[in-house]
């Protein structure tokens, strides 16, 4: 029997190199002829190898001794490419004649490799691989002409799909672990726009974001039946995306471009000076217009709706122009969709505690039931003291100068940082999945994030007046100014029997709920929560910014400053909320009006629970002072 | 026989292949399961008492992360919220471990208890105030049956799988592929199958109509009887109040004896066998569990005790932190010394002695749930271990413990039934039929916790003297002085 290719498969390099050595070079051959890729010659892998590289690399040379050259048949489609020379040369193993096949000069891919042939039986070329300068093969190969069995007529398309499904699979997974924010340049853009991770795991599939008001029109308040109308604020300076509210980041998570909301949802507001003014937008303010809780129950009607059906929101979707490409049409439709209802509807069964506790409305929110929520405790055992937990939105400047102070209303956490990310579950950010560079970003512009100054007259005869009450009646609490916040009980807790505003948020906030929260971020020890307490009382909070804080006490029970230094009995009882045309006479936002061009705003009820006006009165907290000693008062106030 | 070299350097080869293999699957075992990280340098022995390894998470340990959203899970087999700070868990705010819990990594995370869930507890001044922690105080609000049913409850219930444990999981963590494999296909089915288990060796107590534990309290001698030495289930049933495990040096001496019945002559023999229960014995269903222990966890583990034992024999029982009428309480030191002393006081005739049933007429059932058998079958079991300590006994009588740091150890009587001190003071039929347990605001009137109202209603345990084991009857001393005696009496308990 002759040799055969099959044959120098078994063969180990030490065999084929004496063949080689032992052989003349032949001439030079003419046509297409089968080729075998020999690695690690004699072992098992050699025919894996030659088996894997037959399919899907290289399947042999075609010659053309006219020409003095050969092109190689690579890929499982026998694609004829890659030339190289040919001619008689000496051989680097042994300098004695043989056939070289040489690319330097014909090809940029395999510039670097050189090949050398000799016949070993008729027929059949044995070949080595030189690679680079390196005169030692580093694999060989052979090349026939001799009979081969009729092509298997399967082989070709199935390599051909097998290719095809590598290559696919190959995308997907680069696809599929896509996970790239949009991202702003500015320190302030990005806080007011930029992602904290939350689109990873709670993020809101883009197209359907915007599909939903539209498909859902019936589940907003008028007018326009828009995102605007639940009070979120867009912004016409955006960078990017300004379809998108202030507050809300996206995100390409597996592909899919994909929104949820950031900390600016709850910390950027806006003021007019009067109806017709532009809404300035300012960065780091309590949210005063957005209702989320309305927006929650929003997004939990649409997932009741019989509508919603992967069919008409798909179809919904190409009628607004949605550019999603094939796969990510297919996704959401047989799988995104349904993910996304289930998901909403848990949320809205988790989220039932909401309904028995009062409307929030614009600009508050219940911080610790949710987080209860999350740790599934057993909502319905919950005693009824800790059900309303609705509090004011703050406002997040100068973090840097309450570092080591008690934070949050009720002063139950001392670290910005892990308060920082105890808030971050409200965007969403799990602990996998905290966007932790993003978030040091936006803690670093917190730290040193300033108020803007009073936009309107002040009488400073009238402040300076003002001056000497502020620090009799509130500079040991409040802090010396409203940027320099030293003073014996800033940032401490003052016990609920003295302070005595309404103490629904303080219970809202329990011992249980305490220590469960230390088991957050376990599995990231220099992340986990170690400095909840709880408390007894409501923290002494600094004033910067304070004109921008209305309405004022923590549960935004009183709408103006001038109304918080009157005894509870003379604070507006019902007034209403989420208005932002600014009332320089009694700072804060105008309280009185109910709705504009067909939008209705919050109605604040101040007996409902949690709702209480009262406390911080008295004659230490100022309501005593004389009107003219208030007016001064206040005015010293506006330029904190 | 002999092989041609080619064959010969080919099995050879194989076999190396094969060798290297066993090692990197040794090693990756090893790794996976056995691996021992340190325990981190506790800031003080009370702080190692805590939340320290007495080596219990090599055999009962709980994967960390399977522990932890286990009431997530399953929130409706809980008292209420709050997770496991439900069952009345001593948790200091900060910590990521109640007291009593241990978490340590050998090989993954794993929680385990330790001395601290039963005899850490807490008191309040008032709802709103601080609450104070006594390490070596009777956890009094600790439902240790409660955790125990959550638990087995948990490992019956058709949702404790991996899909949904794994999926709770990851909203905690990422794990590594080969972690979520191993918490797939060993770690959570191991879990679940000790579980079942459990609660198959459980079954004595969840008998229908059987007294419960309740709030502060245990069956120690059946635990002991149906753990460690496997021993059917009797028909006794012996619920028993935490003890304080304060300044034991002065329970130590010849003729001195432990545990409410006299049932071990040694401190260093109750430490033993209480840590051995909580898990530190080794457990012949745990793979490799019986070699390890006899290799490295022995030595250590016996080292423990000897540490625990002189922590615990030094440890200073909580003074009195309310105010105390001194001249009061001089006029009740002669009271003390002529109705108590003889029983209680430190060197006292009957002190850390036994008293026969007979004479001090409390309730019997827990000194009938221990038998001379028991005693010589635990005896046997520990000396299984290698162990060797003062061996058990059975002892007809109560014991008379001494009354160091009493204010913090109500309520009173070795089944915990009677609320206070002042309570203890009046005649069987005048003390509270019924009251609740496990809530820890402090009646310094009465000198004991408060047990009426609707937060220890809704915080605590209702325990009913009419129940089997749980009554009030005996101790009679002290209960025929006069009021103003008994005053007098009372404020001088106050500053033992």
């Amino acid at each position: 029997m002759p040799l055969t290719a099959s044959k120098l498969l078994k063969a180990s390099a030490d065999e084929l190199d004496a063949l080689f050595k032992a052989s003349p070079p032949g001439p030079i051959p003419e046509g297409e002829a089968t080729g075998t890729a020999i690695a690690r010659a004699g072992s098992v892998w050699a025919r894996l190898f030659a088996w894997f590289a037959r399919w899907f690399l290289w399947q042999g040379k075609v010659f053309d001794p006219a020409g003095r050259c050969l092109r190689n048949r690579v890929s499982a489609f026998s694609v004829i490419a890659i030339k190289a020379d040919v001619y008689a040369g000496q051989s680097w193993l042994d300098g004695r004649d043989c056939i070289v096949i040489d690319y330097a000069k014909t090809s940029l891919i395999a510039c670097f490799v050189r090949d050398e042939i000799r016949l070993v039986a008729p027929g059949l070329y044995l070949g080595q691989v030189y690679l680079g300068k390196s005169k030692k093969p580093a694999m060989k190969f052979s090349v026939s002409f001799q009979y081969q069995p009729a092509r298997k007529c399967g082989r070709r398309a199935l390599a051909a799909v097998a290719t095809l499904v590598i290559v696919f699979g190959l995308y997907l997974a680069v696809r599929l672990n896509r996970d790239k924010p949009v991202t702003y340049a500015a320190p302030v853009d990005h806080f007011k726009y930029g992602s904290t991770g939350g689109e990873r795991d709670a993020g809101i599939p883009y197209w359907l974001w915007k599909v939903l008001p539209v498909m859902f029109p019936e589940f907003l308040p008028g007018p326009g039946h828009d995102l605007a109308s639940l009070g979120f604020v867009f912004d016409p300076t955006r960078p990017v995306d300004k379809d998108l509210p202030v507050g809300v980041s996206k995100r390409n998570v597996q592909g899919i471009d994909r929104v949820f909301l950031n900390c600016a949802v709850c910390h950027v507001g806006t003021v007019r000076d009067a109806p017709d003014s532009p809404r300035r937008i300012i960065a780091g303010m309590p949210a005063n217009t957005v209702d989320l809780q309305r927006f929650e129950r929003f997004l939990f009607a649409c997932a009741t709706s019989e509508k919603f059906t992967p069919d008409r929101i798909a179809a919904e979707m190409k009628h607004i122009g949605a550019t999603d490409d094939l796969i990510n049409r297919l996704i959401l439709r047989y799988l995104g969709i349904g993910i996304g209802r289930q998901r909403l509807l848990f949320l809205r069964d988790r989220f039932q505690f909401m309904d028995r506790e009062p409307d929030t409305g614009p600009g508050r929110v219940d911080t610790f039931n949710p987080p209860k929520v999350l740790l599934n405790f057993p909502m319905d055992k919950v005693p009824e003291r800790e059900w309303v937990g609705n509090c004011d939105l703050p406002s997040i400047w100068n973090q840097g100068a309450r570092k080591g102070m008690w934070l949050h209303w009720d002063g139950n956490n001392n670290s910005v940082e892990e308060r920082n990310r105890s808030a971050a579950f409200g965007t969403g950010a799990i602990p996998p999945t905290l966007d932790r560079p993003s978030i040091k970003r936006m803690e670093a512009w917190l730290t040193d994030a300033k108020p803007p100054v009073y936009p309107y007259p002040i009488d400073r005869t009238l402040a300076e007046r003002g001056a000497p009450i502020y620090r009799d009646y509130c500079a040991r609490c409040h802090g010396e100014t409203g940027s320099d916040f030293s003073g014996a009980l800033v940032g401490e807790v003052t016990l609920i029997e003295q302070i005595a505003t309404d103490r629904h948020r303080l219970d809202s906030y329990s011992a249980e709920l305490c220590v469960n929260q230390s088991l957050l971020y376990a599995a990231y020890p220099s992340e986990r929560f170690s400095h909840f307490r709880k408390t007894s009382g409501y923290a002494n909070q600094p004033l910067d910014g304070l004109w921008l804080r209305a309405p004022y006490l923590h549960n935004g029970s009183v709408p103006t400053l001038r109304d918080l230094l009157n005894s509870a009995g003379e604070r507006p009882k019902v007034f209403y909320r989420g208005y932002d045309v600014y009332d320089p006479q009694n700072v804060g936002f105008i309280a009185t009006v109910v709705q504009e061009s067909g939008r209705p705003y919050f109605k604040f009820d101040t007996s409902l629970p949690g709702n209480g006006n009262f406390g911080h009165e008295g004659r230490i907290y100022g309501t005593t002072l004389s009107p003219d000693e208030k007016d001064a008062l206040v005015e010293y106030l506006k330029q904190f | 026989m002999s092989f041609n070299p080619h064959t010969k350097q080919k099995i050879i080869r194989c076999l190396i292949v094969v060798f290297v293999l066993a090692v990197m699957a040794g090693w990756f075992t090893w790794y996976k399961f056995f691996r021992e990280e340190p325990e981190p340098v506790w800031a003080s022995q009370s702080e190692r008492f805590k939340y320290g390894s007495i080596g219990a998470e090599a055999a009962r340990g709980i994967p960390f992360y399977v522990w932890m959203v286990l009431p997530r899970i399953f929130p409706e087999y809980i008292p209420g919220p709050g997770g496991y700070k439900a069952f009345g868990l001593v948790w200091e705010e900060g910590r990521e471990m109640p007291a009593g819990f241990t978490k340590r990594v050998i090989g993954f995370p794993r929680v385990a208890n330790n001395c601290a869930i039963c005899h850490t507890g807490t008191w309040r001044s008032g709802k709103d105030e601080t609450q104070h922690i006594v390490v070596g105080a009777p956890s009094h609000t600790t439902d240790v049956q409660g955790l125990l049913r959550f638990l087995t409850k948990c490992g019956q219930d058709p949702r404790f799988n991996a899909t949904t444990i794994l999926a709770e999981i990851d909203r905690e963590t990422k794990l590594s592929l080969v972690d979520r494999l191993l918490y797939r296909f060993v770690l959570i089915p191991f879990t679940r199958n000790a579980l079942v288990l459990q609660e198959k060796q459980l079954k004595w107590m969840n008998r229908p109509g059987w007294p419960d534990w309740g709030r502060g309290r245990d069956d120690p001698m059946n635990l002991t009887k149906y753990f460690m030495t496997s021993m059917a289930t009797d028909n006794t049933t012996g619920q028993a109040d935490f003890p304080s495990v304060w300044n034991l040096k002065i329970r130590k001496g010849d003729g001195l004896y432990l545990n409410w019945s006299c049932d071990t002559p040694a401190v260093r023999s109750v430490l033993i066998d209480s840590a051995l229960g909580l898990g530190s014995a080794p457990d012949a269903s745990v793979p490799f569990d019986n070699l390890m222990w006899s290799l490295k966890r022995r030595t250590w583990f016996l080292h423990r005790m000897e540490e625990l034992d002189d922590f615990l024999s030094e440890l200073s029982p909580p003074p009195y932190p309310f105010a105390i009428d001194r001249a009061l309480a001089e006029q009740g030191r002669p009271i003390y010394t002529s109705q108590c002393a003889s029983c209680h006081e430190v060197g006292g005739r009957y002190t850390n002695k036994p008293v026969a049933p007979a004479e001090i007429g409390t309730d019997l059932e827990r000194m009938n749930t221990w038998t001379q058998g028991a005693a010589d079958e635990a005896n046997r079991r520990v000396k299984e271990m290698g162990i060797t300590r003062p061996n058990m006994v059975k002892i007809e009588g109560y014991q008379s413990p001494p009354l160091d740091g009493l204010w913090m150890r109500a309520p009173y009587l070795h089944n915990g039934s009677v609320p206070t001190l002042r309570d203890l003071l009046k005649p069987a039929r005048e003390r509270p039929k019924s009251f609740y347990r496990g809530y820890d605001v402090y009646d310094p009137i009465n000198v004991g916790f408060v047990t009426e109202g609707l937060d220890p209603a809704h915080n605590g345990w209702k325990l009913d003297t009419a129940e089997r084991g749980n009554g009030n009857q005996g101790h009679a001393y002290g209960t025929t002085l006069d009021p103003a005696e008994k005053n007098a009496l009372l404020e001088y308990l106050k500053t033992l």
